[in-house]
C-alpha cells in the first residue's frame, strides 16, 4: 500500500491519481478537525475544498524532508481557516446587525458539554489539543501547522488540558 | 508521544471521546467548479437582518410608521430649504 508521500509524488508528476488518492485518505481528518475547530457544517466544507484547490497551486512547494502531506495539508487548512475567521470579524465589527443571534447561554443546572468546553477555549490552545487529541500528530508536525516553536507546543498543551479539566471538573464531579 | 499526556486524565479522555463528527456527504467528491460552489453558496439559508424588527409587536409598529416619519422629515426638510 503507497503512503501519502508516495501518492504526493505521484501527483507532483501530473498523474490526478495521485490527487484524487489523497484527497479520498485526508479529506475526513481535515474535516474533523475544522469542524472541531469551528462547529460550522458549511465553513469546514468550504475549507476542505479550498484546502485541496490551493494544493493543486502549490503542489510543487511540498518537501518530504520537511514534513508529511497530512501536516502540509493541516497547515494550508489552518490558515485558511483562521484567514476566513479574521475576515468574519472584520466584517462583523462594520456590519453587526448580520451577526447571527448569540447562542444559547447555560442555565445553572444546564450542563456544558465536550465540544462547547472546546469551543470555549482560546484559539491558540484549541488548536494544539485537537491536533493532538483527536489526530495524534506529533509534538513536531504541530509546530509546523502552527507555525509555532516546538516548546511552545506542549506549554499551549499542558493550558488547554488544564482549562478543558476546569471547564468540565465541576460537571464531572456532579 | 504528547497524546500521552491525557493518561492520567482517564474522565477526560472519556468526555473528549464522546465528541464524533459525522462527515456530510457532500465531500465524498471533491467539486472541481467554483461555479458549483458559488452556487451552493447562495442556495444557503442565511440570516434576515430585519428579523430582530419585525419579530417584536413595537418593532413591527415601527417599520409600519417608518415610511411615515420619513415622509414628514423629508416635508419638513424641503419646507426649511425654501
Amino acid at each position: 500500500m503507497m503512503s501519502n508521500e508516495e501518492w504526493m509524488e505521484v501527483y507532483k508528476n501530473g498523474d490526478i491519481e495521485g490527487f484524487e488518492q489523497l484527497y479520498s485518505r485526508l479529506y475526513e481528518p481535515l474535516y474533523c478537525f475544522l469542524f472541531r475547530y469551528t462547529r460550522e457544517e458549511q465553513l469546514s466544507i468550504d475549507i476542505v475544498q479550498d484546502t485541496f484547490e490551493r494544493l493543486q497551486y502549490i503542489k510543487q512547494d511540498f518537501d518530504q524532508q520537511k514534513g508529511t502531506v497530512k501536516a502540509f495539508l493541516f497547515q494550508i487548512a489552518y490558515r485558511l481557516m483562521i484567514n476566513k475567521l479574521n475576515r468574519r470579524k472584520k466584517w462583523r465589527t462594520l456590519f453587526p446587525f448580520l451577526v447571527p443571534t448569540e447562542s444559547r447561554r447555560l442555565s445553572a443546572d444546564e450542563k456544558l458539554t465536550v465540544q462547547e468546553a472546546i469551543l470555549q477555549l482560546p484559539e491558540k490552545q484549541r488548536a494544539v489539543i485537537l491536533l493532538v487529541y483527536y489526530h495524534d500528530l506529533p509534538q513536531e508536525e504541530i509546530a509546523q501547522i502552527l507555525s509555532i516553536p516546538l516548546g511552545t507546543v506542549k506549554s499551549r498543551l499542558h493550558n488547554a488540558i488544564k482549562t478543558l479539566k476546569e471547564e468540565l471538573k465541576e460537571d464531572f464531579d456532579a | 508521544m504528547l497524546k500521552n499526556e491525557f493518561h492520567k486524565e482517564q474522565w477526560l479522555k472519556d468526555s473528549l471521546d464522546q465528541d464524533k463528527v459525522e462527515i456530510p456527504e457532500q465531500l465524498i467528491t471533491y467539486k472541481k467548479s467554483r461555479w458549483q460552489r458559488f452556487i451552493q453558496y447562495l442556495a444557503s439559508p442565511t440570516k434576515d437582518p430585519l428579523e430582530p424588527i419585525y419579530s417584536s409587536s413595537v418593532g413591527y409598529t415601527s417599520l409600519k410608521l417608518l415610511p411615515i416619519v420619513t415622509a414628514v422629515f423629508i416635508t419638513i426638510l424641503q419646507i426649511m430649504l425654501q
